[in-house]
């Protein structure tokens, strides 16, 4: 039986249609990854919509403390066993999807490669070709973070350097700073810090390896402002008297 | 005529290159006094292009400004010059922030003992446009005259 022609178009029109639609319902309902430790920027979108991504911003704190203390009973687990000479694959699917969501996601409030301010036009000409530094430090993490996935777990000094850390946080000067998750593993720690405001946060960055007694030490941090003053930092310290991953960025 | 021009058109090139080529491979170090160091907190005197703390029992903190002309270049080496009058800590941290400040670098060092000691720094990430600065905490001193105080004396910054 022959189909008018009219009749193949239309089909091939719905089809489109539909492919269209399931995209956009994707995008909608598909919860953005880039889920990881606290501090974490959440995906940015280009909607805007303030209320939406503060609940948002919520979710992906609760989640992120669920993974902590997930990954810190694995952890714990993998000491065991590793201190008895066994080998664990741990396939971290945390960072894998901040490595996939680095490459993906087009953060909508990329900073400019420099202060001055330039017309629409040529942002969106440089958008396309010139990386921002959003995108720089999206690509950072994920290495760090694969970085942290490959490095392996030492058993005498992980546990001694969180301790170290964890304990220099307690002191009074760093009141407004809130410890919510830290790992090291060989050569370098993650921590998960929420600053309660901005001083709170200077304070960190300029007195914390110091009060932890590091005498040599190389840090990324990075870290997103919330509109109630509060920060949320992810910050990467190296072992003392080790250099941070050797970056594939231009350095 | 062609046996004058090319002989001093050889002898022009290789003036010129004299005069570019080094300009352009030089790296551009440049050395700061201690008195473009702004204090923040703690007690704090400026003297003979130093910063010292005045207190002996209090640490003094200042932030060390870096002009940075080569704005999508790198940090190539850094080292801070200090005066260590007392045992207790001393460090300088080298920060190296994005544009807007939602990421950064930081290079710590921090000394022992006591006299004149010097932070030195190696190759360091950064970010094109952004600016460096030192943030040291300065510990006490041992007393109130000069040679006896702690103090920054001087730093310096080559960028790639």
């Amino acid at each position: 039986m022959r189909h008018p022609p009219a009749l193949i178009a239309a089909g091939m029109v719905s089809v489109v249609l539909a492919t269209g639609g399931l995209v956009l319902w994707s995008d909608q309902n598909v919860a953005p990854r880039g889920a990881g430790p606290s501090g974490v920027p959440a995906v940015e979108r280009a909607s805007g919509d303030p209320a939406a991504a503060a609940r948002f911003d919520a979710q992906l704190a609760r989640l992120a403390a669920e993974i902590a203390r997930l990954e810190a009973d694995t952890g714990n687990r993998l000491r065991e066993l590793e201190i008895h000479g066994l080998t664990l694959e741990r396939i971290d699917r945390v960072a894998a999807d901040v490595t996939a969501a680095a490459v993906v996601s087009a953060p909508a409030t990329a900073e400019p490669l420099s202060g001055a301010p330039s017309d629409g036009a040529a942002d969106d000409i440089n958008a396309a070709t010139v990386p921002t530094p959003s995108d720089r430090s999206d690509a950072i993490q994920a290495q760090m973070e694969s970085h942290m996935i490959n490095d392996p777990f030492d058993a005498r000094w992980a546990p001694v350097i969180e301790d170290t850390l964890t304990g220099a946080l307690r002191q009074p000067g760093f009141s407004g700073s809130e410890l919510v998750d830290i790992e090291c593993r060989t050569t370098l720690c993650r921590l998960g810090l929420d600053h309660s405001d901005l001083d709170a946060e200077q304070i960190f960055l300029h007195r914390f390896m110091g009060a932890a007694g590091l005498t040599d030490a190389e840090a990324f941090y990075r870290r997103n402002e919330d509109a109630d003053g509060r920060v949320r930092m992810t910050f990467y310290v190296a072992r003392d008297g080790g250099r941070l991953p050797q970056l594939t960025l231009r350095p | 005529m062609c046996s004058v021009i090319r002989p001093t058109l050889i002898a022009l090139a290789a003036v010129v290159a004299a005069v570019v080529v080094p300009a352009a491979w030089a790296e551009d170090g440049k050395v700061y006094p201690g008195t473009m160091c702004q204090k923040s907190l703690g007690i704090g005197s400026y003297g003979g292009g130093e910063l010292a703390n005045d207190s002996t029992s209090g640490s003094l903190t200042a932030e060390c400004p870096v002009v940075r002309d080569n704005v999508s270049g790198g940090i190539n080496d850094a080292y801070v010059r200090v005066h260590k009058a007392t045992s207790s800590a001393f460090w300088c941290d080298l920060h190296a922030k994005s544009v807007y400040g939602t990421a950064g670098f930081v290079q710590h060092k921090s000394v022992t003992g006591t006299g004149y000691k010097t932070f030195s720094y190696g190759a360091m990430s950064d970010y094109d446009g952004a600016h460096y600065y030192f943030w040291c905490a300065v510990p006490p001193s041992a007393s109130t005259s000069w040679a006896n105080k702690s103090r920054i004396i001087g730093y310096r910054l080559d960028e790639n």
